[in-house]
This record gives structure tokens, C-alpha cells and sequence, in this order.
């Protein structure tokens, strides 16, 4: 009975998983334009939530000293000059959380100014569910092993 | 040869397959280098030149962090090989070889590397006050520095006080206490070493308590002509956990009847173990635990105001201002607030929901609290470990430059050879971090249900016990994950 619930709870998660995955995107494909401000030691905004599938155009502007705009995963990485507005492109074809770092060395928290560009599909973050499916996956089958062996 | 493999197979049996322990004296040239008088001696000196020159580089080098070796090795290369790879694999290591405590231990012992068969000892050995005999002042210390980490690393000079503090201040205590008083009960970094050492697959062990009990002379805390009594202030013969051993290996050395095991072992053979547990290691767990979360969410987070907060000096350029106490309050409340109450209170509430559930009312809700605290070990260890994967994947190159030009001077005595900032496969990190907090988890599932079986050994307790602990856990690991990925 024990084995049979298990096997159930990651049937169900798996069949979830899957449809979110390869269900079609919802929405994407559409030109974004996100204005993005950079100072000591933080961009504003500090998430950007798109739609796989989505052009984005990142309209870059430092407030103080100069910056980087670099993305995780992507190919960009930028330097914005104080006084001059950089403008960049990106396809955003990878659904997930990827980080924005500064690429120039800025002050003393720059290895901290981070920011998150983060990409959905079907409306939602599918690697954070699939991760979150993961886990519970872990805890399920932690517990399944640890009951059975009573120990 | 034959040997050889037999060592080889013993080892990852041990580590990996969780099969019995593998003592790795066994083998010929570590228990020659573990019992010469010279090896901790060499190791501490190789740290005591490093340190300096990350002191000196801190006051006199470059201000900018990434670019001073005080900040580059301290805090990217030095945390990463001890939360990452010394505390989980080789327990309190680093404390054989930190040199903090190097200039009072030989100041007290009057020699540096010799034992010296009759001397007094330069220090008035007055006994360490007991109610200050626990690791309360390791946890607020650590708290207090947590605090202030914006500053600490990112700011070379910070980074050196602190560093020259963490040096005089043992110089001081061993000359009215003696020993190790500073590493054992104020250190804020041997605090979290010591919880986090009772996962670590490395413990140093008698191997037969029986015999250490009925030896009389008991060396391995007096003393002889091979070495100093225990400078941990423990009994090596009665070891069951690694909290408190500094692995410096004196026992190895005194011990007349070579019954001392450096034992291989599964990871988190300590959590179980009943003797020590108390409400100071605890709140070292809860401490631990919360202040990973809070560092992921405000140094690798994206939240500026975070930062803001925790940047109680700015320096324009790297000179010295204040931002303002209005945001550092708040993120101070924020720090120990959460780390010596909300975690705690929460924690009290699941484990208040495991006694209800077991059925059983003879076991103190204290005890309770205190037991399961354990279980936290592994999920905050692994926590850790998730927030050091980026910090040395991503600034790498800080690393290799900083080498090159150790005080950020211009002194590259390799022209034009510069790493440029390359992060090593960003992309891919928050799943490494997430398959490292999922490790993390299901270590934690495992001791819970075992911590559990210990207070409810009869039916079903343990299991109903079990089960709100899991809700926790899992509510905790979905917080990492969201900061990870979500």
C-alpha cells in the first residue's frame, strides 16, 4: 500500500511536470521594453519577469559611477557610461532565473549588485517549479526510505 | 600494492557506502606526519605568513575589495575551501593550522615546536568562569559579525582590524586562562565549525573507551614527554563528537597505547549522538540556518534597498560615510531578530506540533526542542555550501589577478597578463545549488526520523513525530529554493 501511494505521488508529479513543460506557450513573442536604472549597488527594477519567447530591449542608465549589465546565461554584457543611455537586445529563448551582475568594478558592494532577469513560460517560472517538484520528490522519497527502514 | 587497495577500498567504503569507519592512522606516512612534533607547527606558519600579508595588504593595499588579496583570499577562496570542502570532509581542520591562536599557544608553552619536559607555563591558568562554559558568546559573536558583513567583506581594511583583533585578543586570554579558551569558547568562526563538524566524515575517536577509562595517568590531558595535554580542554578518551576538537593531535602523540582512531566515517555520524546536546548549539543551528538565508537574500539577491541597509558606510569614493542608521537598525533587528527568535519560535511551534502528534506525553517539549535542533545541521551545512558555490564560480578571476597583484598596487610582475571577469558557468549554478540544498534535505529527513526514534522508540510515535518536522524542513528548503530559482 505504502509502495503503492509512493509510486502514485511521483506519477502525478512527473505527469504535471511534463504537461507544464510541453504544454505551449502562452503568451511570448512580443517586444518589451525594459528601462533599467544602475547605481551603487543595485538595479532598478531588480526583477524583470518576461515570457519566453519575448524580445527585450533593455534601455540601460547609471545614475552615478560606471556599470556593467551582464546576464547569466545570455550573451550580454554591456558597460554603461554615467551620462549615456545603452540600449541592448536580447531573445529571451531560455526560460528560468538567470542573475544581472556588474561586469565593472563599481565600488565596494560590486560583487554584490545583482539583479534577476527572470523568463516564463506558460505564464509561469518553470524551472523553479520543476526544481520545487524536485524537492518534494527528495522529501517523499527521504521519507518513504527512512520509514521502511525503521530505523 | 595489495595494500594499497585494500586502504582505497576501505576509504570509499566508509565515506560513501556508509559501511563501518576506516582509521586513516592505519596508513604509514599520515600517522609518521600526525605524530611529529613539526607538522602542526608548519602548517600553522605557512598560515601565520599568508595572514600577515593579507593583514598588511588589507591596511596598505589596494581599497577596492576585488582587487586586495585580504579580500579576494579571505572571503572567496578561504571560505570556500572550508565550508565547501574542509568542514563537510576533513571536520575542524582548519583549526590544526589557524593561526590565530599560534603566537599565545607558543607564548604559553615557551617553545615552538619542541615539548619542553619541565617549564612553567607563562600564563596564570585561571579556570574559564562556568557559566561562560557553553558557545553563547561564539553565537552572538558570529551574530555581531554577521552584522557588519557588508563591511567585513568588501572592505580590505575592515577585513584586516578584524583580523588583527581576532589575533591579540587569544595572545591575551591564554595568558590568564591558557589553552585554547579562545578557540573553544569564543572564536566566531570555531562556533559554527564545531556544529557543522558533527556532519563532517572525519572524527578523531578512542579506540577502546574502556581501556582510556581504566588508564590512570590519562596523558592525553596531562601530558608527557611526546606532547601537551589536551589544549582543546577536553578528554580525548571519551570522545563522541567532533564539536570540540581542534584536531591538533596531541593525544596522537601522548597517548601511550596508540588508542587514538582518525576515522573515515558517513556523513553526520555526530547528530546522533546524545551526550552535549543543549540549548547553546541549538541556537548555533538556528543562528546558522537563518543568517545563510539573509546572506543569500541580501548579497545575492536583488533587493538595493537590502543592500543599502547593510551598507551602513558607503565610501565615495572608498572614503568613509554614513548612510544612514535609519536602514541599518531595521536590518540589525532584521539579523537577530530572525536569527534568536522568529526561527527559533517557529521551530518551537513545529516541534510543540511533533509532541502533539506522537502521543506521548512523557518526553519534555524541551528536550524535544533541543534534539531536533540537530536535524537542522545538515539543511543549514548544505545552505552554506550553496551560497559559496557562486561566490567562487563567479569572481574566479579576483582569485588568479589577485595573485598576480596581491595588493591591487600595479604590482603585476607578469605585464599584460590579466584574467579578465568570467564567470564559470553562471547559468548553471542555481541548479547546483538547488542539488546541494536537495542533499541537504533528505540528510536532514534521515537524522530527523532517527532523532525522533530516539524519544519515541515504542510504535508508531516516532513516525506521527516525524512528520510535522518534515512540513518544516520542507517549508525551509522551498525558501532556499525560491531565493535559488524562484
Amino acid at each position: 500500500m505504502k509502495r503503492q501511494l509512493l509510486a502514485g505521488a511521483w506519477f502525478t508529479l512527473l505527469i504535471v511536470f511534463a504537461a507544464l513543460f510541453y504544454a505551449p506557450s502562452a503568451s511570448g513573442g512580443e517586444v518589451v521594453t525594459v528601462h533599467i536604472t544602475a547605481r551603487q549597488f543595485a538595479y532598478e527594477p531588480g526583477r524583470v519577469v518576461v515570457n519566453q519567447g519575448d524580445t527585450v530591449v533593455f534601455v540601460l542608465e547609471t545614475v552615478d559611477v560606471t556599470h556593467g549589465f551582464y546576464i547569466d546565461g545570455y550573451d550580454v554584457d554591456v558597460r554603461i557610461i554615467p551620462g549615456e543611455t545603452q540600449t541592448v537586445t536580447v531573445v529571451a529563448d531560455t526560460p528560468g532565473k538567470f542573475k544581472i551582475r556588474c561586469s565593472e568594478t563599481c565600488g565596494a558592494l560590486h560583487p554584490f549588485m545583482v539583479g534577476e532577469f527572470i523568463v516564463l513560460r506558460s505564464g509561469v517560472n518553470i524551472a523553479f517549479l520543476g526544481a520545487a517538484f524536485g524537492l518534494v520528490g527528495v522529501v517523499l522519497a527521504a521519507t518513504a526510505y527512512v520509514w521502511r527502514r525503521g530505523d | 600494492m595489495a595494500a594499497t587497495r585494500w586502504h582505497v577500498r576501505d576509504f570509499f567504503s566508509s565515506l560513501i557506502l556508509h559501511r563501518g569507519k576506516f582509521d586513516l592512522l592505519q596508513i604509514g606516512i599520515i600517522n609518521r606526519l600526525l605524530k611529529h612534533r613539526a607538522f602542526q607547527y608548519a602548517a600553522m606558519m605557512v598560515n601565520l605568513f599568508v595572514f600577515w600579508v593579507i593583514i598588511l595588504s588589507g591596511f596598505f593595499g589596494s581599497p577596492v575589495g576585488n582587487r586586495n588579496i585580504s579580500i579576494v583570499f579571505v572571503w572567496i577562496l578561504w571560505w570556500f575551501a572550508l565550508i565547501v570542502l574542509m568542514v563537510p570532509l576533513l571536520s575542524r581542520i582548519w583549526c590544526t593550522m589557524c593561526p590565530l591562536p599560534a603566537f599565545g599557544e607558543w607564548l604559553e608553552r615557551r617553545a615552538l615546536v619542541k615539548k619542553r619536559s619541565a617549564f612553567k607555563y607563562l600564563s596564570l591558568r585561571k579556570p574559564w568562569p562556568s557559566k561562560l562554559n557553553n558557545i553563547w558568546l561564539q553565537n552572538l559573536g558570529f551574530l555581531a559579525i554577521a552584522t557588519f558583513s557588508a563591511l567585513l567583506v568588501t572592505r580590505p581594511v575592515v577585513t584586516a582590524i578584524v583580523l588583527l583583533i581576532l589575533f591579540v585578543v587569544p595572545v591575551f586570554l591564554v595568558l590568564i586562562y591558557s589553552r585554547r579558551v579562545f578557540c573553544r569558547f569564543i572564536c566566531p568562526v570555531g562556533g559554527f565549525l564545531g556544529l557543522f563538524s558533527m556532519f563532517s566524515a572525519l572524527e578523531l575517536r578512542p579506540k577502546d573507551k574502556t581501556l582510556c577509562r581504566n588508564h590512570m595517568t590519562k596523558e592525553c590531558v596531562r601530558g608527557n614527554d611526546n606532547g601537551y595535554g589536551c589544549p582543546w580542554i577536553i578528554y580525548p578518551g571519551g570522545l563522541e563528537r567532533n564539536n570540540y576538537c581542534g584536531l591538533c593531535f596531541e593525544c596522537i602523540k601522548t597517548c601511550p597505547y596508540n588508542n587514538l582512531a582518525l576515522n573515515l566515517r558517513s556523513f553526520g555520524g555526530d547528530i546522533l549522538a546524545k551526550t552535549g546536546r543543549a540549548l547553546d548549539e541549538a541556537w548555533k543551528s538556528f543562528i546558522m540556518l537563518t543568517l545563510a538565508g539573509l546572506y543569500i537574500l541580501v548579497m545575492q539577491g536583488p533587493w538595493g534597498v537590502l543592500k543599502d541597509w547593510s551598507n551602513v558606510f558607503w565610501a565615495p569614493p572608498y572614503g568613509w560615510a554614513l548612510t544612514g542608521v535609519g536602514g541599518f537598525l531595521p536590518y540589525v533587528g532584521i539579523f537577530w531578530g530572525l536569527s534568536l527568535a522568529v526561527t527559533p519560535s517557529v521551530f518551537f511551534l513545529f516541534t510543540g506540533a511533533s509532541k502533539l502528534a506522537s502521543g506521548v506525553r512523557s518526553v519534555p517539549l524541551k528536550k524535544l526542542f533541543i534534539d531536533f535542533s540537530y536535524e537542522l545541521i545538515p539543511l543549514a551545512l548544505m545552505a552554506w555550501i550553496a551560497f559559496s558555490i557562486p561566490l567562487l564560480l563567479v569572481n574566479w578571476s579576483y582569485i588568479v589577478n589577485a595573485l598576480l597583484d596581491p595588493v591591487g598596487l600595479g604590482w603585476n610582475v607578469f605585464s599584460g597578463l590579466y584574467v579578465p571577469w568570467t564567470p564559470l558557468i553562471p547559468a548553471v549554478i542555481p541548479y547546483l545549488q538547488s542539488i546541494v540544498l536537495a542533499v541537504g534535505l533528505a540528510y536532514s529527513i534521515k537524522y530527523s526520523y532517527r532523532l525522533a526514534k530516539q524519544n519515541f522508540p515504542e510504535g508508531k510515535a516516532a513516525l506521527k513525530a516525524f512528520l510535522p518536522q518534515v512540513v518544516f524542513l520542507t517549508f525551509v528548503s522551498m525558501i532556499f529554493l525560491w531565493l535559488f530559482m524562484g
